[in-house]
């Protein structure tokens, strides 16, 4: 009879989980970007399908190449799929937006990668995926895995930054693939003294000097309306907002485009963004994704 | 003209009569049929026009929203400015506004531009169906272009939507009260008009009253004619018909011998019947 009872819950539960919903922990997957993953939300890849619209995704969770925790959230359209803007939240907070999967046959259909490197940990949380005209037309709510960073604001470094890789499509329906990492970085000298590291790091030809794309960052631009990327004219790596101008001081290594700011005092910014645009439209972002930063505390 | 001229004449105008309700009620009753067998359809045409899945963006719906607050406003003061609103001290000195040209320009002109910017909107609506483009390929382009995520095309997916709805509503909102105002505008006309023509009016009116009235009389004497000459056919029929079956008796048992059918040939046809039946029931 116990046996029985047992057999009907299994059965029972099996029969009203959500399509993609895990059940039970997920098998480690292969590292994804620079995060191991040892948790997968759902297990599989998930499709979420309405009217017309069919794209998959997928949450993982686990433990960064240098040992911070870190998530992923990714997007890939299905076979013949339309193309499907996205937008995915948990709540308030950020995950994915103006993701733009393209059309793409079987087999070439390409994630759309966004990973998070973090101190701290991560949580279950209700997520909503919107999708088609204005990336909420349709929606389906799912289980997802989402940051919870704790950054250690005493500590003598601390660092926390967001890894992207995906397609991006232009003004010119010309679509370009993107693929970059940007950290906020803190550091203590001996002394006491502080010092905030603005980074880029970025193999994509359009993401460097002289190329067509730039990112705006919301954490030291306040307003959003300056681009941020490396200048081919000036020798830094971020046009920065007033407040910065005329503080920092730019290193310049392979790939890697940074600015050091000296500051007295300095606070956390969890919810900022980090946008892709066109230099010549920067106020037409082509993704966006959560960028949490050090700002000086003013 | 003859009493069987008159006859035929009569039941000419009864099957023509008759015709004409058959085909009044098998038309009425076909109309019916193609409507009950219509009705599926326009009930799916109606949903598909009034419920787009684009309309599941609450985005769009805002933007709409603002588009049909804005056209609504500018239908309104369209209407006001056409209706001569603002003229009503000259309406309260016991002055009159001429607008009855105005109004009917504006309910045409209006009620045609909302019903076309509803046809555009719900095309430009369609756009986006994922349905609709597979059935109509060659707009493939615009259908990836709107939902390409990029802010211009969303700007103007959702601009000319808004756009759209709100000529629509203005049109609706200035045309349909002005194509009212209009009417009661053309009736206000007419009773004038009548009022001006006066004693006279009246006058003509009781004269056709009249003639109608002499129609309708002449048309009863005549049937009543026709009646009285019927009646007095069966009467003459009948008083034959009592002379020869007085006759009849007269002659006895002999007029048995001479044979039924005898008797029978020397009576008009219309008598025959009758008498034949009585020769049997004799017999």
């Amino acid at each position: 009879m116990g046996g029985l009872c047992v057999l009907l819950v299994a059965v029972l539960t099996l029969a009203f989980a959500q399509p993609g919903e895990v059940v039970g922990e997920a098998a480690p997957e292969a590292q994804v970007l620079d995060c191991l993953v040892d948790r997968a939300l759902p297990a599989e890849p998930a499709v979420t399908a309405d009217g017309g619209f069919s794209f998959q995704f997928q949450a993982l969770a686990g433990t960064a190449v240098d040992g911070r925790s870190c998530t992923v959230h990714r997007l890939r359209n299905s076979p013949g799929g339309p193309p499907t803007p996205v937008r995915w939240l948990a709540g308030a907070e950020l995950l994915v937006d103006k993701a733009r999967l393209g059309r793409c046959d079987d087999g070439s259909c390409e994630w759309v990668e966004v990973a998070r490197y973090f101190e701290g940990g991560f949580e279950l949380s209700d997520s909503t995926l919107g999708y088609g005209l204005n990336a909420d037309q349709f929606t389906s709510v799912t289980d997802s895995l989402v940051a919870v960073t704790e950054p250690n604001l005493g500590a003598i470094t601390a660092s926390v930054g967001t890894e992207v890789e995906g397609t991006v499509q232009l003004a010119d329906e010309s679509e370009i693939a993107i693929a970059f990492t940007v950290r906020s970085r803190l550091r203590r000298a001996d002394g006491g003294s502080l010092t905030l590291v603005y980074e880029l790091e970025t193999a994509t030809p359009a993401l460097q000097p002289g190329g067509r794309l730039a990112l705006v960052w919301d954490a030291i631009t306040p307003g959003g309306d300056r681009v941020l990327a490396p200048d081919r004219t000036a020798d830094r790596a971020f046009e920065l907002a007033p407040t910065f101008a005329g503080d920092g001081r730019v290193e310049l290594g392979p790939d890697i485009y940074a600015l050091e700011l000296p500051v007295d005092a300095l606070a956390y910014d969890p919810r900022s963004r980090l946008s892709v645009v066109e230099r010549t439209r920067p106020d037409a972002v082509l993704l966006s994704v959560p960028m949490p930063a050090f700002v000086p505390d003013r | 003209m003859t009493t069987s001229t008159r006859r035929a004449n009569g039941l000419v105008r009864l099957g023509s009569r008759g015709y004409s309700l058959i085909k009044k009620s098998l038309g009425l009753y076909g109309t019916t049929v193609a409507l009950v067998q219509l009705l599926p359809a326009v009930v799916t045409l109606v949903v598909v026009a009034f419920t787009p899945s684009a309309l599941l963006s609450p985005t769009l719906r805002r933007w709409m929203l603002v588009g049909s607050l804005v056209g609504t406003l500018a239908g309104k003061e369209l209407f006001a400015a056409r209706a001569g609103l603002r003229s009503f001290h000259v309406v309260l000195r016991g002055g009159s506004i001429e607008r009855a040209g105005g109004l009917g320009r504006l309910a045409g002109s209006a009620l045609v531009i909302a019903a076309v910017a509803f046809a555009g909107l719900r095309l430009h609506l369609a756009l986006v169906d994922t349905a609709f483009i597979e059935q109509f390929t060659v707009l493939t382009p615009v259908f990836d272009f709107y939902l390409s995520g990029r802010t211009v095309a969303g700007l103007l997916f959702n601009g000319v939507a808004a756009v759209l709805t709100g000529v629509m509503l203005a049109g609706v909102v200035a045309g349909a009260p002005a194509a009212l105002l209009n009417r009661r505008e053309a009736r206000r006309r007419r009773a004038r008009e009548a009022e001006r023509t006066g004693t006279l009016g009246a006058v003509e009116e009781a004269i056709a009253a009249l003639e109608k009235a002499t129609k309708a009389l002449e048309r009863a004497r005549d049937d009543l004619a026709l009646a009285a000459i019927a009646r007095e056919g069966e009467l003459a029929r009948e008083g034959e018909l009592t002379r020869e079956d007085g006759l009849g008796r007269e002659d006895g048992l002999a007029r048995d011998h001479v044979g039924a059918r005898d008797v029978a040939a020397d009576v008009p046809p219309r008598g025959r019947a009758p008498l034949a039946s009585k020769a049997k029931t004799r017999g």
